[in-house]
């Protein structure tokens, strides 16, 4: 039983990218269940991401990021909660990767303005991960409406990885 | 080569021009009925748990950018600016479309008919041209979007009622409210107009 728990998160973990390189990738499409728990799991962690921004940021701009975060990143959870419901899929926990924990942990860590650059280079590099993601997901599925769903929540993200840009720039004083 | 028509009668008896009302009539109808429906959208993304002015804020979006997203005093009063703008825009328009004779009941119907326009052509033309920023969001939110615009609409009810009001003399316009202050005769030639006071 524990073997099988064991392989069905590895074969999830592979087919998100998130597995060793030289792991064999036994499933190329996460299947809708998948998406559904990854995405839900993403918007989560954005959304504790967001409340340590509104804590710990020390400039207001940083600090306002947060809160767009926890906002949209709420919203977005709502409507794939929501359509996990109505298309009866399975939303199962996802742990975050052992780079995703110990970035959020250094963060926990960090203060002032070496929070803020650590926090929005982390942003940054994640939303452009989950982007990917997505991306990808998007053309791949077969469920149309997780489909439509999955291109409403690219361009949001894609502000978000902007604002993060935009925001890493006013702090070096670009 | 006069024509028989019906012409709207003033409360000094005077006949009216029959485009009398269309501008200011129509602003404020517009006015009154955006600021509804701001607060009918503000209220519906804080029950979502966005913030209260964030509708304003991404408004704002049209003329700000991306930075509209990260809020800020400014970037509402840029919104609230804007949004009031093109609800008097949509009003006067509405107030071209309808007569004044129009009851509070047909322009309650047509108003709803035409915010469902007004909501098309602001999702698919207005917000993918001019505020990308608010795009994205809204489209999280088709519900409550479609049904801010309905209540644009109905509250267009009053479009006639203002019209009539601001066609007459300015010392006379709120005997126009009332209907029996305001009579529509049968047979009065066009051409007869604000000129021939």
């Amino acid at each position: 039983m524990k073997i099988q728990r064991l392989a069905a998160l590895g074969l999830l973990l592979g087919a998100l990218g998130a597995a060793p390189k030289d792991a064999p990738l036994v499933v190329r499409v996460p299947t809708p269940d998948q998406l559904v728990s990854k995405i839900h799991a993403v918007d989560q962690m954005e959304m504790d991401a967001g409340r340590l921004a509104q804590k710990k940021g020390s400039t207001e701009g940083v600090r306002r990021y947060g809160l767009v975060l926890q906002r949209d990143h709420a919203l977005a959870d709502r409507r794939v909660m929501g359509l996990a419901r109505a298309q009866g899929l399975r939303v199962a926990a996802v742990p975050p990767t052992a780079e995703e924990e110990a970035a959020m942990t250094r963060l926990h860590h960090l203060t002032g303005p070496a929070f803020d650059e650590a926090f929005l280079q982390t942003m940054i590099a994640g939303h452009e991960r989950v982007l990917g993601l997505l991306r990808e997901a998007r053309q791949d599925t077969p469920d149309v409406r997780l489909g439509a769903l999955i291109a409403r929540l690219i361009p949001i993200l894609e502000q978000h990885d902007q604002l993060a840009g935009g925001l890493s720039d006013t702090l070096h004083g670009g | 080569m006069a024509r028989a028509t019906n012409a709207a009668i003033g409360p000094t008896g005077r006949p009216l021009p029959p485009s009398g009302g269309i501008v200011r009539g129509g602003m404020y109808s517009g006015l009154f009925a955006g600021t509804v429906m701001m607060l009918a959208l503000m209220l519906a993304e804080t029950s979502l748990g966005q913030g209260f002015w964030t509708p304003l804020q991404l408004i704002g979006g049209t003329l700000l950018g991306l930075n509209a997203v990260l809020g800020g005093f400014w970037a509402g009063l840029v919104g609230a600016v804007l949004h009031l703008a093109a609800a008097g825009f949509w009003g006067v328009a509405f107030a071209a479309l309808v007569s004044r004779e129009t009851t509070v009941r047909q322009a309650f119907w047509s108003g709803l008919g035409y915010s469902v326009a007004v909501w098309a052509i602001m999702t698919y033309i207005g917000l993918p041209v001019l505020d990308r920023t608010m795009e994205p969001r809204v489209a999280l939110i088709p519900g409550a979007w479609f049904l801010s615009h309905l209540v644009f609409g109905a509250c267009l009810l009053w479009t006639p009622t203002l019209r009539r009001i601001f066609s007459v003399e300015p010392e006379r316009a709120w005997d126009a409210i009332g209907e029996r202050e305001f009579r529509i005769e049968r047979g009065t030639p066009v051409g007869v107009t604000a000129a021939s006071k």
